[in-house]
């Protein structure tokens, strides 16, 4: 059965593309896993990453993306089938000399959020109520995501920014939500914010008394840097909320990964210094998830 | 000093390094890029390791006080030697020229953790007015005006603080509600 990792935060520019995609091919090279990453996030970033622009378009033309295969299902579930709708032998990343990991993509679609306007108009036919009809909608994604689950070892679900049906119901399907942040003062409120979602709406008090093994997100703080007010900012958000030991240092190796050179390469090459907090990062989530 | 470039890291590095064996006599470029490869992982390890003593250093050269009582000068030397890592302490001459960090210990999780009595032990060890508005300042904790600034007594400003990290946890978790 796959592991459904999700990766989110409704505020934007915290990182979720970069730590979506680092995960993905963490777990594809250093774990052996068959890995498939859903891009969720209109902007497509992920799918940019690890597709390259013309393959994306290609994608695009093809109908082979995530908008393409919520609005099949709606309309002919018959056809839908997923495996038709996935990219596969993505990346620029070898897993040996020439070989690519196992790694492939339910692209992003510039049309996912018309997509999602499109879908709440369906359920809301009949004069159903608006609320009930959301429920509708963030069913159908859960439903439809959830067909996802034969194609690999671990499914990573990178979610855009706010609080969309579609990330709403990532959220209710993944099994860990990751939820990285920048240290800074919005962040603390956006975590705290995310938590009570993710843990099915409780009052924030009820939240933070949780036991941090027994809440279903883990926060990870990217882009630190080397100053004592970062660290500050961290260990504010982890009085409350459970923290990854590892964090993702701000340098610009990490940037330069965004490049899609299209040529295989080693991760070593392609992530340059970064490669060791993402190993670190690597580690721990294999130690502390049933992966 | 004015910084005149981007860092070299990742593949503009290695580029670098490739470039610079290749222009050597007998090195081909295979062996150029390998050694390039090779020196360029050393080098992001070494970075690495230097990465946390670099931050306990700069953490050391940050947030300066302008105030020259012997209560500041106790102070620095206190916070610094507290804070750093068991192998750095050693390291740290009695006699080091140190500043104080305001970043030293975290007031909100030291609130949360040890309670306002735990907040005010750690508080009571730093005995310089200006250091306490350094720390409060710097962990963005706003104290009354009155506090600020001029001559008030050190403890008066110690209870202030502790008020204003509960007011500061409250207004959080109001956001959060």
């Amino acid at each position: 059965m796959a592991y459904f990792l999700a990766v989110a935060n409704r505020k934007g520019g915290v990182g979720k593309s970069t730590v979506s995609v680092m995960l993905a091919y963490a777990f594809a090279l250093w774990s052996n896993k068959k890995v498939l990453l859903i891009d969720l996030d209109a902007q497509s970033n992920s799918s940019l990453i690890m597709m390259g622009g013309e393959r994306w378009i290609e994608a695009q033309r093809t109908s082979k993306n995530v908008a393409a295969y919520i609005e099949d299902r709606l309309y002919s579930i018959e056809q839908a089938k997923i495996h038709n709708y996935i990219s596969r032998e993505i990346g620029d990343v070898e897993a040996a000399p020439g070989m690519l990991p196992d790694l492939s993509i339910l692209s992003g679609s510039l049309n996912f959020e018309d997509m999602q306007d499109e879908l709440i108009t369906f359920y809301s036919r009949n004069k159903t109520p608006f609320q009930q009809a959301k429920v509708k909608c963030a069913e159908h994604f859960r439903a439809a995501l959830s067909f996802t689950a034969p194609l690999a070892d671990i499914i990573i679900l990178d979610c855009a920014p706010g609080l969309s049906n579609a990330t709403v119901a990532a959220l209710k399907l993944a099994n860990k939500i990751i939820v990285p942040f920048r240290p800074d003062a919005v962040s603390q409120f956006a975590v705290d914010r995310i938590s009570r979602i993710i843990e099915g709406g409780r009052k924030f008090e009820d939240v933070i008394a949780m036991p941090a093994e027994e809440r279903r997100y883990i926060c990870l703080a990217n882009y630190v840097r080397d100053s004592g007010r970062d660290q500050i900012y961290v260990d504010n958000i982890a009085v409350d909320h459970p923290m990854l030991q590892t964090f993702i240092p701000a340098m610009p190796a990490v940037a330069d990964a965004f490049d899609f050179l299209g040529e295989l390469q080693p991760i070593e090459e392609k992530y340059g210094e970064a490669v060791y907090p993402l190993r670190a990062l690597h580690q721990e989530l294999t130690n502390i998830l049933p992966i | 000093m004015k910084k005149f470039g981007k860092e070299l890291s990742g593949r503009r590095l290695q580029r670098f390094f490739t470039r610079f064996f290749e222009a050597q006599p007998d090195i081909n470029h295979a062996s150029a890029e390998r050694m390039a490869r090779d020196l360029g992982l050393a080098l992001t390890a070494l970075r690495l390791r230097q990465h946390g003593l670099a931050s306990t250093v700069r953490s050391r050269q940050n947030g300066g006080s302008s105030a020259s009582s012997a209560e500041c000068d106790a102070d620095k030397l206190q916070v610094v030697t507290e804070t750093a890592a068991p192998s750095l302490q050693a390291a740290i001459p009695a006699n080091t020229e140190v500043k104080f960090n305001p970043y030293a210990f975290g007031l909100v999780p030291v609130f949360v953790r040890e309670g306002p009595d735990g907040l005010m032990q750690r508080l009571n060890k730093i005995h310089c007015l200006d250091h306490l508005r350094k720390i409060a300042r710097a962990q963005q904790i706003a104290l009354p005006a009155e506090f600020r600034n001029g001559e008030v007594a050190v403890d008066d400003v110690r209870f202030a603080i502790v008020a204003a990290v509960r007011k500061r946890i409250a207004d959080r978790r109001a956001a959060a509600g």
